[in-house]
């Protein structure tokens, strides 16, 4: 309790800190946008973060300043960025792109309140005390990265029933990736699917692990969610086309360029959430009292030009669940 | 008596409740008072009226939003229903999956549809996040799910919070036809936050929902509702709920903490209660603003009515005032003071008979004077009746016949140059009390005094009722004797002095001489002359009259001639009489 109450008045002090400098109108509060993954893949969720804020009030120059960050999939220049934005004491960090990039700005101040945006498991990566009180400087949007792997394996398979062996590539940086791969196994153990699991540490080795993977046999890919591998998904997509490989991936972003389907919450609705959260911490509320939003939507995006170029037809139960087609 | 018009010290000080001011509450009361009862009465019906307004007001929100809610469940209901419609038929599960998973498509408040059968066991079920299971029989026949859409058209469970954080709840029915089935459904509740987002009231009220727990469902902020209820949240929406009831609106403090007016309503099907509650500041504005037009009316006609009052109170104070001036300046003397009202009522009619007043004082300090001036040589019956008789006639020059009689201490001259003044005076003092109570005894006129001797007249101005001769002796016997009990004490003191009186009869001439207000009575004419010397020829204790006086007294006074003595000033001498000094 007593901690809540002093992070309550921190809260209150940053309000006062940026209602003081918002009022001389000289230097508005500043956001600090700590990105994973690159400026241009990440551009359109980026743009709807800063919508969250217009949500609010915020004007961009005038009542607002961004200072943004990104790291391009490096997690040391990430952590560097994150640093540097303590030293800059920013009124706000935006953690955009996962677990990593929440971590590392939680590692470099514990004092500037951090929204992290598109987070697998808040609780379990220790982020947050609760869902419901996150309690630390701390809170954000949470977009279920892990919770939904089986049900994306369960739906891959649905498209591609040939498919008996199936590939789950995953970022070998991600924390807790053997745990994520060990349930997905269980799940394909579950419909009666055997799981490849292979890990890519680099761009570079993306198209190896696609070679591997159809070496041993995998006749579908279920790419988890990681921003490295957000920010690799046009070379993976290229690979999956390359071996003709029927692919599941988590955000609508693949599906949108090329990716067969994909099924997961809209990113750009967590930025946008993430965004007006981070302006309401601006307005004076505390982090530690806002409780982590999960989104309640999912879209299972399907690309029928993928499909055709495949030479795979959908059947009737996805296309009946397809919140979106693409022709 | 002063005359220089300054009122007497009584009349500076203040009365103790003036009129002035007692006018003054008076008509400020006649015109305050209904004003402020009239003001409170409307601000109480208006207030009334507002409430009144305000209660039907977000009555009204209220059910609408019950309504909307209620609606909310008849769409998810509606969908739920094309799984329930057919009997179940083996080979028809791929069809019924595609009809659930179109109904999720279609209602994404729906998280998981489970299709049960009618002996209770679950066939198939469709998820967005869980696996979906088909052909995989689950007996569900213990599941208060089941159990409840067997016993009512839809059975809504309890509200359950995933994570402590997010609301979901099971809405379960089963189909009109027999083997058509029960079908479950999970209804993520978070779909309905921006249902009730949605829902305004006034400029920023809005509505909540709270499920039979008290445990909160919906508000505008959802992040209330993700935060979770905790034990005292959910008493005092159990006891907001317990005061709502029937209608009614309550001031209460939201979620949120704001300080509002809220009304509740309940939710058709599901146990839930929808307040919509608007900040007080803005509910009771109108009220507000009616108070204060009517506060504002009521100190505007309440400083009139100060200004009115003022005015009038002064309006009638002013004159009694000019009437307390004037009576003040009248008592002080100044008799030709005039109190000039001119308001025509009683207060004039007062002014008058002050001013009359006046005039009857000035006259009667007049009279009063005079009989003073009177007084200084008349007895006081005398004067009295000299002023009666109308002054001025009586004491014009008029040939008389009167007794003049002198009186004067014998040996007084020595007496006065060797004694001390104070002794002279305490002697003269004796002398002229006891002669003075004498001579006003006796109704004679005193017309002059001088050192020790005295000039007495009888029988004018007023003429004696009886003979002046024999008044005259009287007078000079009780003199004599007078002076001889005064003389005992003289002797003793060694003072040496004696006392002689001369009268004498004739007619003289009398009348009142002098100038600007000192004047003296007198008689001038040989008769006074005579008396005089008889005066001055009078042994001690010696009482000497001319012939004249002594014929006219009776032989029982005992008048002894004492043949014809020349005296100092006359020409011949005069026959003189002595009149012995006691009867």
């Amino acid at each position: 309790m007593r901690r809540r109450q002093a992070l309550g008045l921190l809260g209150a002090a940053a309000l006062a800190g940026a209602g003081g400098r918002g009022a001389e109108g000289a230097t508005p509060p500043v956001v600090g946008l700590l990105s994973m993954i690159s400026a241009a893949v990440n551009a359109p969720p980026i743009a709807a973060m800063r919508l969250g804020f217009a949500d609010m009030g915020f004007v961009e120059g005038r009542t607002i300043a961004f200072v943004e960050r990104y790291a391009d999939g490096d997690p040391a220049r990430l952590r560097a960025m994150a640093d540097e934005l303590a030293r800059r004491a920013v009124d706000v960090i935006v953690a955009a792109g996962g677990t990593v990039a929440a971590a590392a700005a939680r590692r470099a101040t514990g004092r500037i309140p951090i929204v992290f945006t598109a987070v697998g498991s808040p609780v379990a990566d220790g982020l947050v005390a609760s869902m419901s009180r996150p309690g630390g400087n701390m809170t954000g949007v949470s977009i279920l990265t892990t919770e939904l792997d089986a049900k994306r394996l369960e739906l891959l398979c649905e498209a591609a029933p040939a498919a008996k062996t199936v590939a789950a590539i995953g970022f070998s940086g991600r924390p807790n990736l053997a745990a994520q791969l060990a349930s997905v196994d269980a799940s394909a153990a579950q419909i009666g699917r055997t799981l490849l699991t292979e890990t890519v540490a680099r761009e570079d080795e993306v198209a190896g692990v696609f070679a591997r993977a159809v070496g041993a046999g995998a006749g579908a890919i279920l790419v988890l969610g990681d921003p490295v591998l957000f920010n690799w998904r046009a070379t993976i997509i290229e690979r999956a086309a390359h071996h003709r490989l029927p692919a599941m991936y988590q955000w609508r972003e693949f599906a949108d360029v090329g990716g067969l389907m994909s099924y997961g919450p809209s990113v750009r609705h967590a930025y946008r959430l993430a965004g007006r959260y981070a302006a309401r911490i601006l307005r004076g509320e505390s982090p530690a009292t806002l409780p982590v939003l999960q989104p309640a939507v999912f879209q299972l995006v399907v690309n029928l030009r993928t499909a055709a170029a495949l030479g795979l037809t959908f059947p009737p139960s996805i296309l009946a669940r397809a919140d979106e087609i693409i022709e | 008596m002063t005359t220089d018009g300054a009122p007497g010290a009584h009349a500076r000080e203040k009365p103790r409740r003036p009129l002035r001011r007692k006018y003054f509450v008076a008509l400020f009361a006649a015109v305050a008072v209904p004003l402020a009862i009239n003001g409170a009465s409307e601000a109480w019906f208006g207030y009334r009226g507002q409430r009144a307004l305000l209660d039907q007001r977000l009555g009204v929100e209220s059910r609408a939003a019950a309504l909307r809610i209620g609606e909310f469940f008849e769409g998810v209901v509606a969908q739920l229903r094309w799984a329930v419609q057919q009997p179940w038929v083996e080979p028809d599960l791929d069809r019924r999956r595609l009809d659930a998973l179109r109904i999720l498509r279609l209602t994404p408040p729906i998280a998981e549809i489970h299709l049960v059968d009618d002996r209770g066991v679950e066939r198939l079920s469709v998820a967005r996040i869980a696996f979906d299971r088909q052909g995989v029989a689950v007996d569900r026949t213990g599941d208060p799910a089941v159990i409840g859409a067997r016993t009512r058209p839809v059975w809504y469970g309890p509200v359950a919070f995933r994570q402590e954080s997010e609301p979901h709840m099971t809405v379960a029915l089963g189909g009109d036809r027999r083997g058509a089935g029960l079908v479950l459904a999970e209804v993520d509740l978070r779909l309905i936050f921006d249902l009730v987002a949605a829902i305004a009231v006034g400029g920023q009220g809005g509505a909540f929902v709270v499920d039979h727990d008290g445990s909160l469902i919906a508000h505008r902020d959802a992040s209330l509702v993700l935060r979770g209820t905790d034990a005292a949240g959910k008493r005092a929406m159990a006891e907001l709920r317990e005061a709502t009831t029937g209608g009614r609106t309550v001031v209460t403090r939201d979620p949120a903490g704001r300080r509002v007016v809220a009304a509740a309503a309940q939710i058709a099907g599901v146990e839930w209660t929808v307040f919509v509650a608007e900040p007080v500041g803005e509910a009771f504005a109108p009220i507000r603003d009616a108070l204060w037009r009517t506060g504002l009316l009521v100190v505007a006609g309440a400083g009139f009515a100060a200004l009115l009052a003022f005015w009038l109170a002064r309006r009638m104070t002013g004159p009694i005032r000019a009437l307390e001036q004037g009576a003040d300046r009248i008592g002080a003397g100044q008799f030709d003071h005039r109190i000039a009202i001119r308001t025509g009522d009683e207060l004039q009619r007062l002014a008058e008979r002050f001013n009359a007043m006046a005039v009857d004082l000035a006259e009667s300090r007049e009279r009063s004077e005079r009989i003073a001036r009177l007084k200084r040589f008349l007895s006081p019956q005398v004067a009295e009746l000299v002023e009666r008789a109308g002054s001025a006639d009586l004491l014009a020059g008029q040939r008389a016949e009167v007794v003049v009689l002198f009186a004067d201490l014998r040996g007084f001259t020595a007496f006065s140059a060797r004694a001390a003044p104070e002794v002279i005076m305490r002697v003269l003092a004796a002398y002229y009390e006891a002669l003075g109570a004498i001579i006003t005894r006796h109704e004679a006129t005193l017309t002059h005094f001088a050192a020790d001797g005295l000039m007495v007249l009888l029988n004018a101005p007023v003429p004696c009722p009886d003979e002046p001769a024999a008044r005259a002796v009287r007078l000079a016997r009780d003199m004599v004797g007078a002076v001889a009990r005064l003389g005992a004490g003289w002797s003793a003191a060694g003072h040496g002095l004696g006392f002689g009186i001369g009268a004498a009869f004739g007619e003289a001439t009398v009348g009142r001489i002098g100038y600007e207000g000192r004047h003296d009575y007198t008689a001038i004419g040989p008769v006074a002359n005579l008396a005089a010397r008889l005066c001055g020829a009078a042994d001690d204790r010696q009482i000497l009259v001319d012939a004249a006086l002594a014929r006219r007294l009776g032989p029982d006074v005992g008048a002894v001639s004492q043949g014809r003595r020349g005296l100092k000033g006359l020409a011949e001498p005069v026959e003189v009489y002595a009149v012995p000094s006691a009867s």
